[in-house]
């Protein structure tokens, strides 16, 4: 084992903004303004606030300090991150430069679509990229992330099934135990009871488990493949022709994409949709629940019911059309455009062949981390030897170890963070492993940063063994210490806003 | 503010275990000084009041004199209050299980730890019911019921949650060998849960169990209309549509709900038969026993097959909470029936109001032969 490197955050102890700086205290004052005062209020009296916010008055300096600190108390990308499903890669730098350009930073979606045609052929030829990728007719950029494509395909399963006169009938959407719980939560909100498969003894859920529950009131299959665990269920072809034989659709979750990139396309398999995530396979930023996109893509007969407004190309200009059925809105007019031109140039710079090689290498990478965790005592893998090869990723456990150590696999976590080791992704819930962690290398990381991370893991699991408190007790080296979790699920006591904590914990 | 916690020890419990004897039921009287020369209990307990004291709180340990507690804290050098006289018994018995556990409840201490098995936990239940939390040290051979922690530690970080007021508290299953030899729901204890600690941002949070049961009885009850005759099954989820009908179930027994309103508990076999025989719209509403995952023949021998069948296999609505199902792999609920039933075969199984999902119901004795082979 090489030697484990120090490491130890900022840790600044700092107030949060609105406690510091001083009443009248200012960055920039502008001069009073020269224009004669208008007559009219800008906005009707109803609008207008009584007192105005009470928003934190600093300096310049003490501004572009204070966002210093929190930016160097920030672990992400500082270290590494294998946050599995996830799938982390680096944003390329350039991508930023482009989506800061004047021509898409400054274009308003009011404008006319004649003043920004740039930007719609963009779009125009990445849903055309996208169709190729998955062999769908139509892509809609709309939905602003995974669980938003997963909402819009339950929407357009409902205006489908509407279409058809069987919108009453079919009320249930089947998915699996290992598909990303947005599924079933998709379709709980779009009004349909959800069913779920669980994994049997191959590693993925049966045939004969799906027959038992379709019928006239299924409505779609909503699931990923391969799953949450990294398992690619080989007889997915017969789930999606047996939901087809009673009148449902398929849906395919295509959020762990990586590993099967021009590998496999959803519509050959029999899918009538796919959702991709921009944000994470095509490189886009995310974080901080920042702007992302899930890519929905659809076939020829479901793209009527596509949200509007879709860009279409008349001769040589870009028009923006309302297609016929379509369902309205899930988020505003073309959705994140930055994101897709970013995700656009990254997957132009890739090119098919250098997507062919990402995929590629994710599945080797993730299996060179198998070997060498495998040979950890301690960690044991779900299935082992059961299911076909893991893909881009593996379920782990450290359910061994706990039973030696009592220590559970929030505390190793917790203590790798010690490392400048991201947090890793334990599982969706429900765990049907315990203890569980799920590493995804992804093409991007060096062998060198995945044999760090595997390094600490097997030092802070030595560590726990030596001196079990040293890890229960940590992190010691981070910028704030262990939280208590306990109010998280307590309307009373959580707070995302300065103003909800004044309300709930100072009752002001 | 200081908490008073009562700790007792089945100073016997976990022997029979290394020993193939399956639990310390019913251990020879001249092996039981081995036994308490063992000590495994009581080194489990020790463990988890160590974890619970790294771990901080205020609390006051108090114990039985003897062998049920006292004698192991204070080997274990843990500081304790001793409730003294009868005098200490040399040799106990489950009476004197009972008998400690309820002069506990009447000292006022307000949470109950306990090292034991099933059989412990059967007794503590019948001791005292659902007057206070107890949380189960996992010490015995058994440990099927749903009051124990998943490890010494678990038990003693729970305590301290309960103690910071983190925790709250479900009815559980206590699941042991009944009357007739039967193992299956034998009494209900009130068990602390506390709320997992924060494991990553993606996190989700599960609704707890009971909330489930409700979801899931409301919605049976919903689509029901006055003709049918409800039976309920043992168990908390099941009970809980008895509790949405409007009475207060026996969850150890059959129930049945006539559409005249009239409740029956605890029906036997033979009434049963004969009231779902002559029922127009029968419901049966059947609850999964603790983490083993049986459907028929665990404390609900009143469901015979012969009442299965007039009932029909349409009209059995299973249910289950996402958490119980969802730790049973494989996806497998058991039968343990001397006929064949017609409940063989994949079933939905509802988890929520709005959620199900799919297990494959196997006669257990051929689920045995197929590992043998």
């Amino acid at each position: 084992m090489s030697t484990i490197r120090r490491y130890h955050a900022a840790a600044w102890d700092e107030a949060i903004v609105f406690e510091l700086g001083a009443p009248g205290r200012r960055g920039v004052v502008p001069p009073a303004s020269w224009a004669p005062p208008s007559t009219e209020p800008s906005f009707a009296p109803g609008l207008r606030r009584e007192s105005p916010p009470a928003l934190p008055e600093l300096a310049e300096y003490e501004v572009r300090r204070h966002y210093t600190h929190l930016a160097q108390q920030t672990l992400g990308m500082m270290g590494v991150s294998l946050f599995g499903t996830c799938t982390m890669k680096h944003n390329p730098t350039v991508n930023e430069q482009v989506g800061a350009r004047h021509e898409i930073a400054e274009v308003h979606p009011r404008q006319d679509p004649s003043t920004y045609q740039g930007v719609l052929g963009i779009v125009h030829s990445f849903e055309a990229e996208l169709c190729n990728l998955s062999g769908m007719s139509a892509f809609s950029f709309q939905p602003g992330g995974g669980a938003d494509a997963a909402y819009l395909h339950a929407v357009i399963t409902r205006a489908y099934h509407a279409s058809r006169g069987e919108l009453a009938q079919r009320t249930q959407v089947v998915t699996t135990a290992q598909a990303h719980p947005c599924n079933p939560a998709a379709a709980v909100s779009a009004g349909f009871e959800v069913i779920t498969l669980p994994i049997e003894e191959g590693g993925y859920p049966s045939v004969a488990a799906l027959k038992a529950v379709i019928g006239p009131k299924t409505a779609a299959l909503m699931l990923n493949n391969p799953d949450d665990m990294g398992i690619y269920n080989p007889h997915i072809t017969e789930f999606i022709d047996a939901v087809h034989d009673v009148g449902g659709l398929a849906f395919y979750d295509n959020a762990n994409f990586n590993g099967v990139m021009t590998r496999l396309r959803a519509r050959e398999l029999g899918f009538d949709a796919c959702m991709f995530m921009l944000h994470k396979t095509f490189g886009a930023p995310k974080g901080g629940n920042g702007p992302s996109v899930g890519a929905y893509g659809c076939s020829e007969e479901l793209a009527r019911f596509l949200p509007g407004p879709r860009v279409v190309k008349n001769g040589e200009a870009y028009e923006l059309v309302e297609p016929d059925g379509s369902v309205g809105r899930v988020r505003e007019f073309l959705g994140n455009v930055p994101q897709v031109i970013k995700a656009y140039s990254w997957t132009r710079a890739m090119g098919t062949e250098g997507l062919r090689t990402a995929a590629d290498i994710s599945v080797l990478a993730n299996n060179y981390m198998e070997k060498r965790l495998m040979a950890i005592r301690g960690v044991s893998m779900s299935l082992p030897g059961k299911a076909l090869p893991r893909l881009e990723m593996t379920r782990y456990s450290l359910e061994e170890y706990r039973v030696e150590t009592g220590l559970t696999g929030g505390d190793v976590q917790n203590r790798m963070t010690d490392f400048g080791i991201d947090a890793f992704w334990m599982s969706h819930e429900p765990w049907i492993v315990p203890e569980p962690f799920t590493p995804e290398a992804g093409e991007m990381w060096s062998k060198e940063d995945l044999d760090e991370w595997i390094d600490v893991l097997e030092h802070v699991l030595e560590e726990g063994r030596r001196d079990p408190e040293l890890v229960r007790t940590s992190p010691h080296n981070q910028a704030v210490a262990q939280i208590d979790g306990s109010g998280l699920n307590d309307p009373e006591t959580w707070a995302v806003t300065w103003a909800a904590y004044r309300r709930k914990h100072a009752q002001v | 503010m200081t908490v008073s916690v009562g700790v007792l020890v089945n100073p016997i419990a976990g022997f029979g275990g290394t020993l193939a004897m399956h639990g310390t039921d019913e251990l020879p009287a001249a092996r039981f000084d081995e036994a308490v020369e063992a000590n495994w209990a009581g080194h489990r307990m020790t463990l988890a009041l160590d974890s619970f004291l790294r771990t901080g709180g205020e609390a006051e340990f108090v114990a039985v004199q003897g062998l049920l507690g006292a004698t192991q804290l204070a080997a274990a050098g843990i500081h304790h209050r001793t409730l003294g006289s009868p005098p200490a018994i040399r040799r106990t018995t489950r009476a004197d299980t009972i008998d400690a556990a309820r002069r506990l409840l009447a000292e006022g201490v307000e949470v109950l730890l306990f090292a034991g098995g099933d059989g412990t936990a059967t007794d503590i239940a019948e001791a005292i019911g659902t007057r206070m939390p107890v949380i189960g040290v996992p010490s015995g051979v058994k440990m099927h019921s749903e009051v124990f922690s998943r490890s010494p530690v678990g038990a003693g970080r729970l305590l301290a949650d309960v103690i910071l007021g983190r925790a709250s508290s479900e009815l559980a299953e206590v699941l042991d060998v009944g009357e007739g030899g039967f193992s299956g729901v034998v009494g209900m204890l009130l068990a602390p849960r506390s709320h997992e600690a924060l494991q990553g941002a993606k996190t989700t949070t599960v609704g707890s169990g009971s909330s489930a049961a409700r979801g899931i009885a409301r919605e049976l009850v919903a689509h029901s209309d006055n003709a049918v005759t409800w039976v309920i099954g043992p168990g908390t989820t099941a009970g809980a549509v008895g509790e949405e009908l409007g009475f207060e179930p026996t969850l150890l027994g059959v129930d049945v709900v006539h559409p005249s309103g009239l409740v029956e508990l605890d029906v036997d076999e033979n009434h049963l038969f004969d009231v779902v025989s002559a029922a127009g719209h029968p419901q049966l509403v059947l609850g999964v026993v603790g983490g083993q995952g049986f459907l028929l023949g665990r404390g609900n021998q009143q469901l015979s097959t012969r009442v299965i069948d007039s009932i029909g296999v349409d009209r059995i609505h299973i249910v289950a909470t996402a958490e119980k199902v969802s730790a049973l792999f494989p996806p497998v609920l058991l039968l343990d029936v001397d006929t064949p039933s017609s409940l063989v075969g994949y079933r939905k199984v509802r988890t929520g109001s709005r959620n199900s999902t799919v297990m494959r119901v196997v006669d257990a004795a051929a689920q045995f032969e197929s590992a043998q082979r």
